[in-house]
């Protein structure tokens, strides 16, 4: 056993956004926590979304999440003493089949029963509120409380936050083993040393089941790659988050005025063919994030983008840096929330499937909520891991 | 140096706010600049990336090689959308 370099009630493994988030809530609940995170905090997952704070096009469960952490966001700059950058300007899911319309219709039938309203717009009304969108589509279906805001000012925001409540931030620090007595988590062990503990949160998103692995875990999660272009700035041209599912793009117009566009190969049609292969991992892809060799987004995302958009002139403005991203994909595209039942104080906070930078705020909460007194206030029972048989028990 | 200097010449960043986010415990260039957009403008940090790397050592009594720059991606200069589509300009 290496050197005892510090004890806490929880640590969390993991400095994204649903790390940060409920080291914050853990560390104002009262208790000792310490966040361990193999690069810098915001480097993985969350270093990499799109940022899109939305609430439209979830399942019954996520739904419920997203527009309470909605209510969050709306009060986050307050809490944490930091400019989020967020701002609620609609998300527009533009539409190019009438199937796809029809769908959409359905959907916000079931959003409205859960109180959240949404609308399907004509090609003439969306260029009047976004003369930007080329009307070569269908329809739109527009969320108006949907929005955006910065990843890296609001991960950085909770666990600076965190820390001035006493949590303790540790970077550069990678997990290397996590032992158990039976069924009792008892301490961490990291590349600077062990941590003596009760209790894991395993909050490393796409790496989530390598943290697994350290214990003989299977935790269902995949990795699927997304790819995304930054612009120069340039003088407001777009308030809302669009997606057009039928490309794989989406954009927003950042606070700084840069255009943020991103593409990804249909990561849900890309985990079904995976799933239906087996059960087995490109690792080596996961690693260098390097994915499909036959396509170009670079090339595509611009190409979709232009064509999407009515300003030719757009086609003037510059790229100045792009990235690949990991989304931590479930079989279901629900994410894994909960203790793990075979591993008492072992809690999985990952599997958010593209979708979870928006529900960090209100996920952080519950996480805190269900460590702390055992119980949470909105039921996560139907997120736990135990929906899978591939979580099987650790050997001890 | 003097506090007011521009280290980031593309989105304004002074010396005193990167010695701030250090203060708040962002300990590395790559904290920096998600926190204060030094090296995120149009030069992608080409100027300030070894400034930055200075101030950091300084402020944390490190030696410049301990400190981990900011790192380099595509594309190397900036490129116009269309040409990167493909649409002319100089992609031939």
């Amino acid at each position: 056993m290496t050197k005892i370099i510090d004890e806490a009630e929880v640590v969390i493994i993991g400095g994204g956004i649903m790390g940060c988030s409920t080291a914050y809530q853990l560390a104002k609940a009262g208790m000792q926590v310490t966040l361990v995170e193999r690069d810098t905090i915001c480097s993985g997952a969350t270093a990499r979304t799109g940022g899109a704070v939305r609430q439209q096009w979830r399942g019954p469960n996520e739904l419920v999440l997203a527009m309470e952490s909605v209510k969050l966001w709306k009060n986050l700059d307050e809490e944490l003493d930091c400019d989020t950058e967020y701002t609620q300007g609609g998300h527009f899911f533009v539409l190019d089949s009438e199937q796809e319309v029809e769908q959409f219709r359905e959907i916000h039938e079931f959003q409205r029963q859960h109180g959240l309203e949404c609308e399907i717009l004509e090609p003439s009304e969306v260029q009047k509120i976004c003369p930007i969108l080329k009307p070569n589509f269908v329809a739109v279906s527009h969320c108006p409380t949907d929005g955006h805001a910065n990843p890296f000012r609001t991960t950085h925001g909770f666990a600076i936050a965190a820390a001035r409540l006493g949590a303790r931030i540790m970077t550069g620090t990678e997990v290397k083993s996590i032992a158990h007595d039976h069924d009792e988590i008892e301490s961490v062990t990291t590349s600077r040393g062990t941590i003596r503990t009760g209790k894991i949160v395993n909050a490393a998103g796409p790496w989530s089941m390598q943290i697994g692995h350290v214990l003989g875990l299977e935790i269902p999660v995949k990795p699927s790659k997304q790819q995304q272009i930054i612009t120069e700035p340039l003088p407001p041209v777009v308030e809302q988050f669009v997606t057009r599912l039928s490309i794989g793009l989406y954009f927003r117009q950042c606070k700084s005025g840069s255009l943020q566009i991103g593409l990804h190969l249909d990561p849900f049609g890309l985990w079904r063919e995976t799933l239906e292969e087996g059960y087995s991992l490109p690792e080596a892809e996961a690693e260098t994030l390097d994915h499909i060799s036959t396509f170009n987004p670079l090339r595509e995302i611009p190409k979709r983008f232009l064509d999407a958009v009515t300003m030719p002139v757009l086609g003037e403005c510059s790229a100045i840096r792009t990235w690949p991203g990991l989304y931590a994909m479930t079989p279901d595209l629900e994410p894994l929330l909960g203790e793990v039942p075979s591993l008492k104080g072992f809690y999985l906070v990952t599997g958010f499937s593209g979708r979870g930078y928006a529900l960090g705020p209100i996920v952080g909460k519950l996480m805190a909520e269900l460590i702390v007194t055992g119980k949470t206030s909105i039921p996560l029972d139907k997120l736990s891991v135990t929906r899978f048989d591939s979580a099987s028990p650790a050997e001890s | 140096m003097d506090k007011e200097v521009v280290i980031c010449r593309c989105e304004e960043v002074t010396r005193a706010q990167i010695e701030e986010a250090i203060e708040r415990g962002l300990c590395t260039p790559r904290d920096i600049k998600q926190w204060t957009r030094a090296g995120m403008g149009l030069c992608q940090g080409c100027t300030c990336r070894s400034l930055i790397c200075q101030i950091v050592a300084e402020k944390l009594a490190l030696e410049v090689s301990e400190v981990s720059p900011l790192t380099f991606r595509p594309p190397v200069r900036h490129i116009k959308l269309k040409e990167l589509a493909g649409l002319g300009g100089n992609d031939k």
